[in-house]
């Protein structure tokens, strides 16, 4: 009973020690998913990979990603976040250390998809903050999480080249891509040793329904059908992509057999959404648990074009910088990280901006700023002056990280009780807009790539026009301090 | 309310008949507001023993004593333990009556049968040959079964109130519709009507059961009754059904208070300090600016905004905390003006609860520890006369104030008998415990009593002593049990060195995992806990190897066996 509330972000015990172990931990699943980018220079040198190998290996980086924010948040939901964090953590330095010591393309190839789980490692944290912090902190534990454990990536485009040269040598990049999987198998430690799944004494369990998203009604219902083919859209894009028709990793047959598997996983996954939802065709929901599955629809939209350009522009923008400035790899990956490093204010500050500023006008704004810090990436080229270029890679990414920070704002508003199903499917759109984005690179100049986020953008914001603007408090306390309602409608 | 209420009509006669005097008595009763919800309507019939001079007066005061009675007793009692105690009340006083008396012996008796309409059931208690019928879909059938003895061709009551100083009474229940009708007759009426009688004159006047009353009493006249008659008819107009829209509605139709600070008012209560904030619930210590009076406010976090069971228990918190006076139970204090928003005033207790006393004191002395466990059990005795399970008993949740009384707390996922009985859209099936304190009839999905409490308090008894917990700690995500037998005890002597063997005897008996081996009474627990049961101590002394170490008995049987059977091999050979 002491526990009276105030975020104390200088405190390292209860609730706070919680949140910082948390951050750290989403901080180095970062570090790790995003050791290769700075790096790839390097990487492609010593293994003797061509461009078309490198940008398949980012698009696998990204690839097992979406399945996997599935399967770990149901195993979140099962085993708690503790353990499912350690395992994650854990299991994933096996992979990092197979790609340090991978000698050709295939073995590298391997050894990234598998590294994609570690990028679900999000979902776990989000589930572990939300046990510890009182609703009107949540929304800043959260930003404080997503964002600085985002900031992984730049740490990453930061240290790494730099480790690189003071491990010296053909092999400096395997030492540190082994060195994050060190961190990573340390802190799995750590993390099992240090935090507990709730506070001591509110240990309350109830079985939660497990399964399939739900929604409140018939048309909702063909909605998310709708709404799951992308993801599996992705994976028959990247399956595609690494079959003869692309860079021939996969044979024709491995690649079919690849195509049935997905229809038949999609098939069993509609199953699965009829089974949890088929309560809607015969009895009508009760009125206090109807939402609309159109908002949840436009979040994952928004965040597609938010959180998977991120993903996208992370992995590539060293080796930008380094072809279009022709700089070496350390230099470029410091700058690089400008980008990722905004996330330590953009994300948060996303979030701040949409509780003052109300949840559908900043997400307009953010939207169409997004649109805006693309298409003048679109124009960047070696005419440009070098800060002029940083400078708008630095726009541009506040616009994209606060842009997550408010589609996650909105997130918890939708149906407060699915909030854990809604973030993950979210999450997993991300993912699915990573895949896709970078297929694209995969297949155009940076320029184009540019300007097709862009227009994906300017897609999210008319979507945006759909939303509807979620129901505010019912009640506020007054200028004098007394709490009063608030009549709505 | 939101819902419509239950709506019964009732229609009854009573006539002496061929004889002088009427030793029938009759009434029915439906009250109005809260009683009408939490106790139902009832009907009684009583018939005096024919026998008997005076047995007007036993049918009579039976009749009215147990109309007041039972609307007297508490709204958490269930309906079976109201009227079970305000039967055995009536009968220990008409029996000492008889005893005392200067009358001729056995004077005071009577038959007796009573229903109560409550939520969508009816409940029904009897004792002698008196009959409730229940008439449903035009189909009657009997509830009742005459309590007679057959002897020499004469018929002889076996059963009736007063009779005896030990009374059983037949109770059963069952759901009923609306449209159903029941009748309640003494044996001057239904000895002399056939079944198909009744059913006809119930079926014609649904809508007027006075007349259908009186119809059965002069059809009974009629062929040839000679005894008293009396007719009791019961119409179930609406029964109180409230639809899952409803509950909802009526659930959040106050709204959930915004997270607060120091100073805000609310609804007239200032706060002056932020005791507790949680992904559950807000805890505030508020003024009330019109009196000064210093209270605990405590509201439920916006987490739960839509979850209909958590505001369920919310309600019940305040209510459970008005009905329980007891020292060793927190209060809740009704609000002296119109609430805007869902929260409730609570008693502000002073101190530190049971886990930072624990940290405190982690190697108590047994006398303190037994000075606690007496207060606790005082509290849960109260909870146990409302006819109330806690069900969420944790150190957490019990409080030492400042002067080391014990307050009990958090009564969000109490069990109350009387509640319970009232059909709810809510699914309640889970109960919420907390892992590690909550006891393992739940987790086999069966239903709690006072000895589930009677667990949880073992293992707060056995923390205080050892520091550790009796049983493995589950994890909270995965929280199944197959079977008791899985629930793996380690003794308290293995934690605390030096502790009596009766003390563990002691607490092994309330910690057995199947509640049937648990202790019968709390107060058996705290006697045990106090002086040396010498049985307990015995048991542990003595206990068979099968139990103390199964697995080496099981491999030592086995070598036998097989050395057995290769000295067969050999023999044979």
């Amino acid at each position: 009973m002491s526990d009276s509330g105030k975020l104390n972000l200088f405190a390292f015990n209860g609730k706070m020690k919680i949140l910082h172990l948390s951050w750290m931990a989403f901080f180095i699943t970062f570090f790790v998913w995003f050791n290769h980018a700075p790096l790839l220079g390097s990487i492609a040198n010593s293994l003797g990979l061509t461009t078309a190998e490198i940008k398949t290996l980012l698009i696998l980086n990204v690839a097992l990603t979406i399945p996997a924010r599935i399967i770990v948040g149901m195993l979140t939901d099962k085993y708690g976040p503790r353990i499912t964090y350690a395992a994650l953590l854990f299991l994933a330095s096996i992979p990092c250390f197979m790609f340090a010591l991978s000698t050709d393309f295939a073995q590298a190839a391997i050894s990234r998809f598998l590294l994609g789980f570690i990028g679900a490692g999000f979902v776990v944290g989000i589930r572990m903050v939300s046990e510890w912090f009182p609703a009107n902190e949540l929304g800043t534990a959260e930003g404080i999480y997503g964002g600085w454990g985002n900031f992984g990536s730049a740490a990453a485009a930061m240290l790494l080249p730099t480790l690189v040269i003071i491990f010296g040598g053909d092999d400096g990049w395997r030492y540190a891509v082994g060195l994050t999987g060190v961190m990573s198998l340390l802190f799995s430690f750590v993390w099992y040793k240090n935090v507990t799944d709730t506070p001591k004494g509110s240990t309350y369990f109830r079985p939660k329904k497990i399964g399939g998203m739900e929604v409140t009604s018939t048309a909702d219902f063909y909605l998310l059908l709708i709404m799951k083919l992308p993801m599996y859209a992705a994976l028959s894009l990247l399956t595609w992509k690494l079959s003869p028709a692309g860079v021939s990793i996969l044979s024709d047959a491995a690649a079919i057999a690849i195509y049935i598997i997905l229809a038949v996983i999609f098939i069993y996954d509609c199953y699965g959404a009829y089974r949890v939802n088929k309560e809607i065709f015969t009895t009508p929901i009760p009125e206090l648990e109807q939402y609309k599955f159109k908002q949840v629809a436009v979040l994952n939209v928004l965040y597609f074009a938010t959180f998977g350009s991120e993903l996208a522009v992370v992995s590539m923008l060293p080796l930008f910088f380094a072809d279009v400035f022709e700089l070496d790899m350390v230099y470029a990956g410091l700058l690089a990280s400008a980008y990722a490093f905004m996330n330590l204010m953009s994300r948060p500050g996303g979030g701040w901006i949409s509780d003052r500023f109300g949840r559908k006008k900043t997400l307009l704004i953010l939207t169409a700023g997004l649109a805006a810090g693309y298409a003048v990436m679109s124009l960047i080229d070696n005419s440009w002056p070098l800060y002029l270029a940083v400078g708008a890679a630095m726009a541009c990414s506040f616009f994209v990280q606060a842009g997550e920070g408010a589609v996650f704002a909105v997130v918890p508003l939708i149906k407060r009780r699915l909030t854990g199903q809604i973030a993950g499917m979210t999450g997993a759109y991300g993912n699915v807009g990573a895949v896709f984005y970078l297929t694209i690179l995969s297949m155009v100049d940076y320029s184009t790539f540019f300007t097709v986020i862009a227009i994906t953008a300017v897609l999210g914001f008319v979507t945006l026009l759909f939303l509807e603007e979620p129901k505010g408090h019912m009640a506020e306390v007054n200028e004098d301090g007394t709490v009063e309602l608030i009549k709505v409608n | 309310m939101m819902h419509k209420p239950l709506a019964l009509r009732f229609g009854g006669k009573s006539s002496a008949g061929l004889k002088s005097i009427n030793q029938d008595a009759f009434a029915a009763h439906l009250p109005e507001n809260s009683d009408l919800e939490f106790k139902g309507g009832a009907a009684v019939i009583a018939d005096g023993v024919s026998s008997c001079a005076e047995s007007h007066i036993a049918s009579q005061t039976s009749v009215t004593s147990f109309m007041q009675d039972y609307f007297s007793t508490p709204h958490s009692w269930s309906v079976r333990n109201s009227v079970s105690r305000v039967m055995t009340a009536l009968n220990s006083w008409l029996h000492k009556e008889n005893a005392q008396s200067s009358r001729e012996k056995d004077s005071l008796l009577c038959t007796f049968s009573a229903l109560i309409i409550k939520s969508n059931s009816v409940h029904w208690f009897h004792v002698g040959d008196s009959r409730i019928y229940h008439l449903q879909d035009g189909q009657l059938e009997q509830l009742t079964q005459d309590h007679i003895l057959k002897s020499g061709g004469k018929n002889y009551l076996a059963r009736a109130l007063g009779g005896d100083r030990h009374l059983e009474v037949d109770y059963a229940t069952r759901s009923v519709k609306e449209g159903d009708m029941l009748l309640m007759t003494t044996d001057g009426v239904h000895e002399f009507l056939s079944s198909r009688d009744i059913k006809e004159t119930l079926s014609n006047d649904f809508n007027n059961p006075e007349k259908a009353a009186d119809s059965l009493i002069h059809k009974a006249l009629e062929k040839g009754s000679d005894d008293n008659l009396t007719a009791l008819i019961v119409c179930i107009d609406d029964l109180p059904n409230e639809t899952l829209d409803e509950s909802h509605k009526r659930l959040i139709e106050l709204p959930i208070p915004p997270v607060m600070t120091i100073g805000n008012k609310i609804d007239g209560y200032e706060v002056l300090d932020v005791i507790f904030s949680g992904t559950r619930s807000h805890m505030y210590l508020v003024k009330d600016t019109g009196n000064d009076q210093q209270y605990i406010l405590k509201a439920p976090s916006t987490n739960f905004s839509e979850d209909t069971l958590y505001l369920d228990g919310f309600i019940r918190e305040e209510w459970v905390g008005q009905r329980i006076d007891h020292p060793n139970v927190m209060k809740t204090f009704p609000s002296h003006r119109d609430k805007n928003f869902l929260y409730y005033l609570g008693e502000h207790i002073q101190g530190m609860n049971l886990r930072q006393w624990m940290n405190d004191n982690p190697t108590p002395s047994l006398d303190e520890v037994r000075q606690l466990t007496k207060q606790i059990v005082q509290g849960l005795r109260a909870f146990q006369r409302a006819d109330m399970v806690h069900q969420d008993l944790k150190p957490e949740n019990i409080m030492i104030n400042q002067d080391g009384r014990i307050k009990i707390l958090d009564f969000g996922t109490v069990k109350i008998a009387g509640i319970e009985e009232m059909t709810s859209p809510l699914d309640k099936s889970i109960p919420q415990g907390s892992v590690n304190y909550v006891a393992p009839e739940y987790l086999l999905g069966e239903p709690g009593n006072f000895r589930s409490d009677l667990f949880s308090l073992g293992v707060i008894v056995y923390e205080m002593i050892t520091g550790k917990l009796p049983f493995k700690e589950m994890s909270t995500n995965d929280v199944k049990l197959k079977s008791y037998a899985d629930m793996d005890y380690t003794p308290a002597l293995h934690q605390r060195k030096g502790l009596p063997l009766w003390v563990e005897g002691c607490l092994r008996k309330a910690l057995q995992p199947n509640p049937r081996f648990r202790y019968e009474a709390l107060s058996e627990f705290q006697q045990d806990l106090a002086h040396p049961n010498q049985s307990l101590e015995s048991k542990i002394k003595h206990q068979p190897m099968l139990e103390k170490n199964p697995m080496l008995v099981w491999k030592v049987i086995a070598a036998i066996m097989l050395g057995l059977n290769i000295l067969q091999l050999m023999i044979n050979h």
